[in-house]
């Protein structure tokens, strides 16, 4: 049985019709076209896939499509404005944090989700808020100094 | 994309979703979705009907009501691991939230599902027992209450009868002197499942002859279980080199775990487990003397 939902996404609402067995991921790749969610395990191993839903960052290939009625989405897509990278974005670029890049716009969903709640976070803060998501070109090393330069780098900008 | 084909329903009420549940004898119930789609996803369970809970009033709720803490079913491990009341007075219960997966995955995982899904090694299982929890399902004949040591009976199954789910759990406070802790090893620090765990309660700590000991163990049996020969050993006694030898040879002499597990052999959980449960009775305090 169809169901049509209707959910904003980076500040668009939308209105889509979608099946039961569709997850939020699928629907935002294949329907909305928005692709910077990858697929890579679909079991919530990889974070890949994370999304912000509501506030908070989750795996959207463990989110039923219809289970995004009325939420608020935002993905990477989102977060340049005026031409201008976020802080976040340019930090990666900055810090050689992205290499294959096929974890990073999950990985910068974690960091953001991290940073919008705890705007200063240890190193040890850091490491947890992307524990969940796997990369496997960089060693982590790089990120982490990423999300530090863009925390800092956020703060200035912000005081 | 799950391949199997179902209905999405999302009753708000109780009521409705136990009519579904009973009238609809292959469906399941949703909550958080980090086991079930994954299983759906392999295609190890088929149901014609999900059945989300989310949508029902209640069961939301962290409740502090009559001396006990009431968690709805669908409270996540995020808002667990966030609560500072919660850490106050149920310590083991927040370090089991803070082991538990990763951010993403917290942040959807209720603790309804993880009782239901009645893991050998489910991060709410020892902490649960060590606090006499007790489980509030609802069903057609109403609502009922199992004590936690009677929910699990298998991995993956419970006690739970047709047409009934999970909508609390209830646990009772303790006086502020009670000491509890959880401690788990897994194979990687991060997104792991415990390769065994223990949780540990003295009630009285101060006074030798009043104390009670509580210990329960995950991932070394079907079910997390309490350990009650060696609790009434502890119980009430001073501890010291000689009592903590003869609980890790208990660990030895009592414990199966599994051999086939992918996580620890059954030697080295045993190992682990006495060498834990000596960690946490020396940070509570009450290990006389040095260890031999
Ligand atoms: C990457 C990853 C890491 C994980 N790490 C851990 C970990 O560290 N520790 C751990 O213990 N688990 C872990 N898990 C397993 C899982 O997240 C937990 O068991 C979780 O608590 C399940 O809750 P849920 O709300 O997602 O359940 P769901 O997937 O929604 O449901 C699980 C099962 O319980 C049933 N169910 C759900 N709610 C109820 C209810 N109220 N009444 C009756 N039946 C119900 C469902 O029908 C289903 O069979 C992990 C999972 C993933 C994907
Ligand atoms: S694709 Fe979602 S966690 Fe890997
Ligand atoms: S940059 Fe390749 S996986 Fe992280």
């Amino acid at each position: 049985m169809k169901h049509t939902i209707t959910l904003n996404v980076n500040g668009q609402k939308y209105t889509v019709d979608v099946e039961p067995q569709e997850k939020l991921l699928d629907v935002l790749r294949d329907k909305l076209d928005i692709t910077s969610p990858k697929k890579g395990c679909e079991m919530g191993e990889c974070g890949a896939c994370t999304v912000i839903m509501n506030g908070k960052a989750v795996n959207s290939c463990l989110v039923l499509a219809v289970e995004s009625q009325d939420a608020v989405i935002t993905t990477v897509e989102a977060l340049h404005a005026d031409g201008k990278l976020h802080p976040l974005q340019q930090a990666f670029i900055d810090a050689g944090a992205v290499q294959c890049g096929f974890c990073t716009p999950g990985m910068i969903m974690s960091a953001k989700a991290l940073l919008d709640t705890n705007p200063t976070p240890t190193e040890m803060e850091i490491k947890e808020a992307i524990a969940g998501n796997f990369c496997r070109c960089t060693g982590y090393k790089p990120i982490v100094d990423a999300i530090q330069s863009a925390a800092a780098v956020m703060k200035k900008e912000g005081a | 994309m799950i391949m199997s084909s179902f209905d999405y329903l999302k009753p708000s009420s109780l009521e409705e979703a136990s009519k579904l549940l009973l009238e609809n004898k292959n469906s399941r119930i949703l909550a958080g979705g980090t086991d079930l789609l994954i299983r759906m996803r392999g295609g190890e369970v088929k149901p014609e009907k999900v059945i989300d809970i989310k949508n029902i009033a209640g069961l939301h709720e962290i409740t502090w009501e009559d001396g006990r803490l009431v968690l709805g079913a669908a409270v996540t491990w995020t808002r667990i691991k966030e609560d500072a009341k919660i850490a106050e007075h149920f310590p083991a219960l927040t370090q089991a939230s803070a082991e538990f997966g990763c951010y993403d995955v917290r942040n959807r995982a209720t603790i309804g599902g993880n009782i239901a899904n009645a893991a050998p090694g489910s991060e709410c299982g020892s902490p649960l027992l060590i606090y006499n929890a007790d489980v509030i399902v609802y069903g057609p004949s109403g609502e009922r209450s199992i004590p936690i040591d009677q929910v699990w009976l298998a991995p993956g199954r419970t006690n739970l009868a047709e047409g009934e789910f999970i909508t609390k759990v209830s646990i009772p406070l303790y006086p502020a002197s009670t000491k509890s802790a959880y401690r788990r090893i897994s194979r990687v620090e991060g997104q792991d499942l415990a390769t065994c765990a223990i949780a540990v309660m003295i009630s009285n700590p101060e006074e030798i002859a009043a104390r009670e000991v509580r210990i329960a163990l995950s991932a070394v049996s079907k079910t997390p279980m309490r350990a009650a020969e060696l609790e009434s050993f502890l119980s009430g006694k001073a501890i010291d080199g000689e009592t903590i030898n003869f609980c890790k040879s208990w660990m030895h002499r009592n414990l199966y775990p599994r051999a086939s597990s992918l996580r620890g052999t059954p030697e080295y959980k045993k190992i682990v487990l006495g060498n834990l449960l000596e960690d946490i009775l020396r940070e509570f305090g009450v290990l006389a003397g040095e260890l031999i």
